[in-house]
């Protein structure tokens, strides 16, 4: 068996990298070529993977010749990109490929995309005529890298930064692989072994390895990285977690990456944009998709200008450098014990119809639907049965929360129903976050690191923080479900962009054709340009609404105080009847009272000025907020009657429910209550089925539209809710 | 004011409170020659008013070798803490830090340090900047150095937080940033060894001259930092770090530094974020 060596291509470069750089060109003379066939071949230190230790990051690209077929004798050129020429060399030779020519290699990784995207533009358009040779290639590369260093330059002095120490550099290389007496083009393009053995063999620092070994430790690489998207720092990890004591090869991962099996994209990338009168240089962090926050710095891992992600800082830095390694999954599980579900519980008629809806969204065709349901509607147990069905049809299942509290305590409720199923809980302490199972509880930022693995993905208050508004969570998810994968979004107060998108008052039948689609989508556009009015459509394809709670009540509908002046009334001690008169009665009547407000400096005022003005209760009234140390305990004692009035911001607005009490909201015409807020705060109310009403009172001193609109919901939803009933009834 | 939020509890930052505040502290750190610059420094931290005031200052009384608090104060102002006054006087470097290694600064500089959170360089270099009006401004510095990473280390993490630190500062001040000294023991992470010996011990010799290591594209050239004739004050060279535990670090680096020819007059003063 005849192993070929690959030649040190960086420490040749090096060694010859002056009158490679300088530009004494880019074709060789017969002499040059000899040279440096020699040194390659008498200089056999074995280094085909660029990655060790004591040297920086090396990414080669290259162009393979393609032969196009038809009469002209038109050559193509496709370009790649690689960490391990060696391995590419193995890959293609056993494809039977054409040429290699090896253009350059850069340490950033993002430079070397953006360089190979532009150039394959360029190369569509026809530049360098019908004949690409590596000359024009070259010339191109250093075209683009020199433009590249112009804007990020420019950027760097739009940034304040003054001149960047390092700039992009792309070292030129004019080898082309045949010089490695590993296969000769001939002029009719085919290749030419040089050799006669039938497996080649790969020499790397790890060891040597051959065409078979290689394909197998891919296997079990891909085995790994599979569904999920990781920064190289994190596959490092994970590695160590799961193959302690084995060699992390690179030349595996380049293997996958040329299968196809795994996308290597850098971690943020670098694209110019035309702009009107100079081209912009824009990064994209491309795992979390923001495109603002990101830094402009001086990297000393790759020694060029880099830029790293801050939105997604606390998951690992996302660099120009640093490799971010996306793997699909597309296997499915096999479950033998059926039914999977082991619920004993009852639904509503009304949660009954919901579930059966949803059930039928995954098995039809759209890929987005949002469940509607009111606060105390028993949304966790409406998504059993979709879960079952896609569970039982081999998918992987998610479901995102936005606060780790909240997995914690699906956790145990979902394994219960679910025995026979791997329930994951992953947070950012969690210690299973590298398993692998079906059923996956994650917080939002969690989901993030995967990629193409989830049947469906569960977007519980996708209204909260921080889904709420944040495109790159949105970007994760969408990102985290299969190709043919679907998103559930449940929310009791949906936002405006996700009803404008699912709640569809003008749905077409199943049986509509794609035509008809498209008309209704148009329709509901139109309707809602000029604004007009229609009643909210309890379900179509993409939505269903649940309006009424689980004891069949209708919510509660606060009522608006306009209160002048209470700031200063407060502070001087004097008193409110619209704000003391509802307490006394309330404590009366021995509800408890939710006291909202909108800072957390009035926290304390309110209490003081509470405790005065309620002297009976002076002891059994407290605050919280969320820089208190005590939060939990209060609130455990609120929930056991100790304390009877909390006083307290807008952190208690979800999660805590307690029997038999009333809301009150000072200062609704604040910023921080908007209409989903205030929706929610509602929604404390009326809870429980022995008592199903209760005072909610929006005191504020301007008219503003988030307490209007917020009734408006809520009267809506009873609306809804009647109107199903009768329905019913008819 | 900004509108971002608060860098530690995400609050937003701003309000009469925290002017309060940042008067109050302004005067208690410095003198009035310095309550300008101090407060506006203060002014520009991206911290809320609670923030601030829970940022954990040093104050006096201190060693006046390490800079380190002390509780009793038995010696007049020359007062030396005992693990310095153990040194032989050559090897006693003085240094002064802004704040306390409390568990506050210690969340922070792991944020900016190991999770690479650049933009924390922002409120250190701050904090550095007053201290220096604190303890350094008639000092006489002329040159502004930092202690470097090994290269390996350097290019894992991507980024050397004392030279973002340095840098920063030095264009504050408006003087020149050299790197001078290159390391070569990458010694383990300092929370991994135990007791001041075996720190002692690692320390030795894990620094070399820049300019010792023959390849030109690591150093800088060293300015020729001497007494001007006539004057009485030895000009100064600073060395910025961001904790100072038991000082090995900084003495090594010190004791290199003095065996460059042309600093071979200067003083050496150091600078840290953090005394623990």
């Amino acid at each position: 068996m005849l192993s070929f060596f690959i030649c040190p291509l960086n420490k040749l470069f090096k060694r010859y990298g002056n009158f490679l750089a300088e530009g004494s060109v880019f074709f060789q003379t017969e002499r040059e070529r000899e040279k440096i066939g020699g040194v390659t071949l008498s200089g056999m230190s074995a280094l085909g993977s660029l990655h060790s230790l004591d040297t920086t990051r090396e990414y080669i690209m290259y162009g393979k010749e393609t032969e196009q077929t038809g009469q002209t004798a038109q050559r193509g050129i496709h370009l790649y990109i690689t960490s391990c020429f060696s391995v590419d060399q193995l890959f293609w030779r056993e494809q039977g490929a054409g040429r290699l020519i090896v253009l350059g290699s850069s340490p950033s990784l993002a430079l070397v995309f953006a360089l190979k995207e532009r150039m394959e533009m360029r190369l569509a358009e026809g530049r360098g005529g019908n004949r690409v040779d590596s000359r024009i290639l070259h010339r191109l590369a250093e075209e683009q890298t020199m433009l590249y260093n112009k804007s990020v330059q420019q950027l760097a002095r739009e940034k304040d930064m003054g001149k960047l120490p390092f700039a992009f550099t792309f070292n030129p290389w004019s080898l082309s692989d045949d010089i490695h007496g590993l296969g000769v083009a001939d002029q009719a393009g085919g290749i030419a072994q040089t050799d006669d053995s039938d497996e080649g063999m790969v020499k790397l620092e790890d060891g040597h390895y051959s065409f078979r070994e290689l394909e197998q430790e891919a296997g079990r690489m891909h085995e790994l990285l599979m569904g999920r998207s990781l920064l190289w720092e994190e596959v490092e990890f994970l590695h160590q977690q799961k193959r302690a004591g084995e060699h992390l090869s690179e030349a595996a991962v380049q293997w996958l990456v040329l299968k196809g099996a795994v996308l290597r994209l850098p971690g943020v990338s670098l694209t110019l944009r035309k702009g009107l009168l100079s081209r912009k240089l824009v990064p994209v962090c491309l795992r979390c998709g923001e495109m603002e926050q990101i830094k402009l710095t001086v990297c000393h891992s790759c020694r060029q200008a880099c830029a790293y992600c801050t939105a997604c800082l606390q998951m690992g830095r996302a660099k120009c450098c640093t490799p971010l390694l996306c793997s699909a999954d597309h296997s499915l599980s096999v479950h033998h014990r059926q039914p999977l579900l082991q619920w004993t519980g009852q639904y509503s008629p009304a949660q009954a119809e919901v579930a059966s809806r949803a059930r039928g969204f995954v098995n039809g065709d759209e890929t987005a639907f949002l469940i509607w349901a009111v606060c105390g509607a028993g949304k966790t147990e409406l998504i059993f049965p979709v879960v079952e069905e896609v569970l039982s049809q081999g998918g992987k299942v998610c479901i995102a929360t936005p606060r780790k509290d909240v997995v914690l305590e699906l956790a145990p409720r979902l394994t219960r129903v679910f025995p026979d199923v791997t329930t994951l809980t992953i947070h950012g302490s969690s210690t299973e976050k590298w398993e692998q199972g079906e059923l996956v509880i994650a917080t939002t930022h969690q989901v993030m690191r995967f990629y193409r693995r989830f049947a469906l993905v569960i977007v519980d208050e996708v209204d909260a923080f921080p889904f709420h508004n944040n495109h790159s969570l949105y970007r994760a998810v969408d990102r985290a479900v299969s190709e043919q994968g679907k998103i559930l979004y449940l929310s009791a107060t949906p936002p405006k962009y996700l009803r404008d998108k699912l709640v569809r008052p003008h749905h077409a039948p199943p049986s509509a054709t794609a035509g008809q689609n498209r008309l209704c989508r148009l329709w509901c556009r139109i309707s809602r340009l000029f604004k007009i009015k229609q009643e909210l459509p309890h379900a179509s394809a993409t939505h269903v609404i649940l309006p009424s709670r689980y004891h069949g009540h209708p919510l509660p509908v606060p009522k608006t105080v306009i209160v002048q002046g209470w700031k200063n009334k407060l502070k001087s001690n004097q008193p409110l009847p619209q704000v003391i008169q509802p307490l006394e009665d309330s404590l009366e009547q021995e509800r408890q009272v939710f006291f909202f407000v909108p800072r957390i400096g009035d926290v304390d005022t309110v209490i003081a000025y509470l405790r005065y003005h309620l002297p009976r209760y002076a002891e059994r009234i407290e605050g919280v907020h969320a820089a208190d140390q005590g939060r939990e305990e209060k609130v455990l004692r609120f929930r056991q009657r100790e304390i009877v009035l909390l006083v307290t911001t807008t952190i208690l607005e979800r999660g805590v429910t307690i029997p038999r009490s009333d809301c009150i909201v000072l200062g609704a015409d604040a910023g921080i209550f908007d209409e989903a807020s205030l929706v929610q705060i509602a929604g404390r109310v009326g809870r429980s089925a022995n008592s199903p009403g209760g005072t909610i009172l929006f005191l504020m001193e301007h008219r503003v539209q988030a307490p209007y609109q917020a009734i408006a919901q809520i009267k809506q939803m009873n609306q809804l809710a009647s109107r199903i009933q009768r329905g019913v009834a008819e | 004011m900004s509108r971002q939020p608060c860098l530690t509890c995400g609050q937003s930052i701003g309000g009469h409170a925290r002017t309060g505040v940042i008067r109050q502290l302004a005067a208690m750190l410095v003198r009035t020659n310095h309550y300008p610059k101090v407060y506006s420094l203060l002014n520009q931290l991206p911290l809320c008013a609670t923030c601030i005031s829970r940022i954990p200052f040093l104050h006096d009384p201190w060693c006046m070798v390490c800079g380190r608090h002390m509780l009793v104060n038995s010696r007049g102002t020359q007062a030396i803490c005992g693990d310095c006054s153990g040194f032989p006087e050559q090897l006693q470097i003085t240094n002064r830090s802004t704040i306390r290694y409390d568990d506050w600064a210690k969340n922070l500089i792991g944020v900016y340090k190991y999770r690479g959170d650049e933009r924390l360089m922002q409120l250190f270099s701050t904090l550095l900047l007053i201290a220096w009006y604190r303890h350094y401004d008639q000092q006489g510095i002329e040159l502004i150095t930092y202690v470097p990473l090994h290269d390996q280390r350097l290019r894992e993490r991507g980024f050397n937080q004392t030279e973002l630190l340095a840098e920063a500062v030095g264009r504050k001040l408006g003087l020149p940033v050299r790197k001078l000294l290159t390391r070569q023991k990458n010694t383990t992470k300092l929370s991994q060894q135990t007791g001041k010996q075996s720190r002692m011990v690692s320390m030795n010799d894990a620094f070399l001259p820049a300019h010792a290591t023959g390849d030109p594209a690591t150093y800088d050239e060293v300015p020729r930092i001497s007494a001007a004739p006539g004057k009485a004050t030895v000009p100064a060279i600073m060395l910025i770090d961001d904790i100072y535990t038991t000082g090995a670090t900084i003495r090594s680096c010190a004791q290199t530094l003095r065996k460059i020819p042309a600093l071979r007059e200067a003083r050496i003063l150091s600078l840290t974020v953090c005394r623990s």
